[in-house]
């Protein structure tokens, strides 16, 4: 059982999850049997029984099927939203990283404009001209979260390219692009592993925040989030819908913050736990 | 609505500033004419804070037809010369009216002291430059009502004879909506609205507020509120915390569920004896959904029964008729019974299985989203694809009144003469995508009569009609109510679903 100590429990449970979050986003018909668009007019909001373990909403659906089916659109906006990030954020992080005062201005202004933008109202703009869909939701938000990771890309890539041995590949006539493919690239995965999953729980957090402003994807889709903005309406004589929405997102924002930081702590050779 | 959230704050600020203000009101002494006198006036507070469901961005009283226009600001600002009684019979408004034995001649005689806000008095002129206005402007929805006049005269400074080609019963009713301008204004009122109301217009911030002044030179009986503040609330919930939180006194509109989730103990609900209030779907007969088999296919889906419980708390009326069963003018139309199997069939027979529409809602009716839910659930399980597009009332309006939709919701409330419904909702239709000369004619027929058995006959046939063809599709009658706080006196609804404020006041703690 060496491996299993190589890897930790807190890093296998986390591993357990991601897969049974995975799965749940793939066939979500595994884990609940009740269909979440069904609307059964006779058992409007009831509270947590057997049948519907975390009670049923406003049109008599069943809660944990809407949230269950929903995890599938939280993937892929959490996913989906970083992928596009890091597609944009580290090939403009390594160019800037690596060009003369000019080009990295330039960037590096682009970057901070967008940072100061204010999210919210960005968000407004795209979904008043193009509508709410996930994948609206999911160039928002990647977009915002672009600058963070060039950011990050370019202060690595400056301070990696001052390293011996980053110096000693080119010296030896390696071309740029191979450096930076092989040796600059590789070496910033470390910090890169910890932002990842920490801006995926934040693209939750912020779906969520814009579907309470009523900005989130419209019926039959639905979202955390848009579960969580109908079910504030019924929370004085229903308080567990609400609670099972807000509690859902809070622990999958959790536990993305949680495996960020041991990313963080694999990476980090003097932060690594002791295991012999 | 982010906005919403902090406005609640400056909301809060605003009542702190006001609340001073009362204060040093009172410490002065209060002023403005009131006819409680000082004592009484002294426990009332200057402002009351109404939410409303949506903002309002045209002040026109002869283009915007909107519901939360007419309560808010029309009935405030302006007057016509007839109006409705809360009981909505007719009663004299600027003017007394007699009617001669077949309907034709209408003579009024207007109240000598009538001013408008400018200053101006109230004559003869501006009200038949004002009906003319309303006849003739370009975008004027009453233009059809007052299609037959023959001729306006004024025999002296205060006196109207509007005379008629045909007979029409319906006409005094339907001139309760003609509002009468000041001359000066016909040009800026849908910004800058003058008439001559309990209340003057003093300004609009786009998605903030209104705010009307009382108006101490009105003819009638003076309002004991100064200042009468509307927010446009759409998100209900945060209306309700801020009734609780003291800087909201009155929602003007609030749906079932919201009622269900008050606290009796510092709100109380207002709901007039009945409703006439109906929750629609409007259908563009020209558009996707032409074919009327189509429509009654869709009717099929439409699981009534589960939209009452689930929008509307299991209240209301699901008749598929646009008037109350205790109206005259109703007739027992024939269902459309919840049949996915039938519908199915219907929809394959017309050759649109595979259909796919839009169904337009403006955002602040939780209802009409309930209602979306529903009858997506529905048309899902007989292959059709309904999406609703939740939109920002103004965006909603825009599309509305220029008929750019599949299928959208819709709120209206059937005045005292069933002819409203038929005036407002069906002769847009008729006049642009819903081709039908048949009903065009019984309308045109229905107001020319006077006796009222005959016009019951002619509504009968209308209804089947509108029932059979469904340009039009009645949901259900909508139980309407506000919620005020508990130190609002004075308040009452209509079965219009209006807000009446003009007796409005809120005690002084």
């Amino acid at each position: 059982m060496r491996w299993l100590k190589g890897v930790g429990v807190a890093r296998l449970l986390l591993i357990a999850t991601g897969i049974l979050v995975l799965t749940v986003a793939l066939w979500p018909e595994l884990f609940v049997t009740h269909d979440p668009t069904a609307v059964d007019s006779d058992s409007i909001l009831q509270s947590a029984s057997w049948e519907h373990p975390l009670g049923t909403d406003e049109a008599g659906a069943d809660v944990l099927a809407r949230l269950v089916h929903a995890t599938q659109l939280e993937v892929v906006i959490a996913a989906g939203s970083v992928i596009i990030a890091l597609v944009i954020g580290v090939p403009s992080g390594l160019l800037a990283g690596n060009s003369g005062k000019l080009i990295d201005g330039g960037i590096s202004s682009g970057a901070s404009a967008i940072l100061a933008f204010p999210m919210v109202l960005f968000a407004i703009l795209v979904v008043s001209s193009f509508g709410t869909t996930a994948l609206t939701l999911v160039g928002i938000i990647g977009f915002v979260f672009a600058p963070r990771v060039f950011v990050l890309v370019r202060a690595q890539t400056k301070a990696l390219k001052e390293r011996e041995f980053v110096v000693a590949a080119r010296v030896t006539g390696i071309s740029p692009r191979r450096t930076m493919a092989r040796h600059v690239l590789p070496n910033m995965a470390g910090p890169l592993f910890t932002l990842i999953p920490q801006l995926m729980a934040e693209a939750l957090l912020i779906e969520a925040g814009l579907s309470f402003l009523g900005l989130g994807v419209q019926l039959p889709d639905s979202t955390w989030g848009t579960i969580l903005e109908s079910s504030k309406d019924y929370y004085v004589t229903s308080p567990g819908y609400a609670v099972a929405a807000g509690l859902t997102i809070t622990i999958a924002a959790g536990l993305l913050m949680a495996s960020g930081e041991l990313a963080a702590e694999s990476f980090n050779p003097l932060k690594k736990r002791r295991q012999k | 609505m982010v906005l919403n959230m902090r406005r609640t704050k400056k909301t809060v600020i605003a009542a702190i500033i006001a609340a001073s203000f009362t204060l040093v009101g009172c410490s002065g002494g209060s002023s403005g004419g009131s006819p409680t006198g000082d004592n009484q006036n002294a426990s009332i507070q200057n402002e009351t804070v109404v939410a409303l469901p949506e903002d309002i961005d045209n002040f026109d009283p002869h283009t915007n037809q909107l519901n939360t226009y007419l309560y808010a600001v029309r009935s405030l600002v302006f007057n016509g010369l007839v109006r409705y009684d809360a009981s909505l019979n007719i009663e004299p408004d600027l003017a007394t009216f007699d009617v001669n034995a077949d309907a034709t001649v209408f003579t009024f005689e207007i109240d000598p002291e009538a001013v408008f806000h400018d200053g101006t008095s109230v004559n003869a002129e501006a009200v038949i430059a004002s009906f003319e206005r309303a006849a003739g402007e370009e975008n004027s929805i009453w233009a059809p009502r007052l299609a037959d006049v023959a001729s306006y005269e004024s025999p002296d400074e205060h006196t109207v004879v509007i005379t008629l080609n045909d007979p029409n019963a319906a006409f005094l009713a339907g001139i309760v909506d003609i509002s009468i301008i000041a001359p000066s204004n016909f040009e800026d009122v849908d910004s800058a609205p003058v008439g001559s109301g309990p209340y003057k217009f003093v300004s609009w911030e786009a998605n903030q507020q209104i705010e009307l002044e009382r108006f101490d030179n009105h003819f009638g009986e003076p309002s004991p509120t100064e200042t009468i503040i509307y927010r446009p609330i759409s998100d209900q919930q945060v209306a309700l915390n801020n009734l609780y939180s003291g800087s909201i006194d009155i929602i003007a509109s609030a749906s079932v569920n919201t009622r269900a989730q008050v606290d009796t103990d510092r709100a109380e609900i207002i709901q007039p004896d009945a409703s006439t209030s109906l929750s629609l779907i409007e259908f563009n007969s020209s558009g996707t959904l032409d074919d009327p088999q189509v429509r009654r296919a869709l009717a099929h889906t439409l699981d009534k029964e589960a939209i009452q419980e689930v929008a509307y708390g299991g209240e209301g009326s699901l008749s598929y008729s646009p008037f109350a069963e205790t109206s005259w003018a109703y007739t027992n139309v024939e269902d459309y019974e919840y049949d996915l199997q039938r519908a199915e069939d219907l929809l394959a027979e017309a050759g649109a299985s595979d259909l796919t529409f839009t169904l337009e809602v403006p955002s602040g009716f939780p209802d009409a989203e309930q209602i979306a839910r529903v009858w997506q659930a529905s048309l899902a399980e007989v292959g059709v694809s309904m999406t609703p597009e939740i939109n920002e009332s103004s965006v909603w309006l825009d599309a509305y009144v220029s008929r750019d939709y599949d299928a959208t919701w819709n709120v209206f409330n059937v005045g005292g003469d069933p002819h409203s419904f038929f005036d407002v909702i069906m002769t847009p239709h008729l006049d642009d995508d819903y081709d039908n000369p048949r009903m065009k004619e019984l309308i045109a027929e229905a107001t020319s009569t006077s006796d009222q058995a005959k016009r019951a006959d002619i509504y009968a046939e209308l209804q089947q009609v509108l029932v059979e063809e469904l340009p039009v599709m009645v949901v259900q009658s909508i139980p309407v109510a506000s919620i005020i706080a508990d130190d609002v006196r004075g308040y009452e609804m209509n079965p219009l679903g209006w807000s009446l404020l003009d007796n409005v006041a809120v005690e002084q703690e």
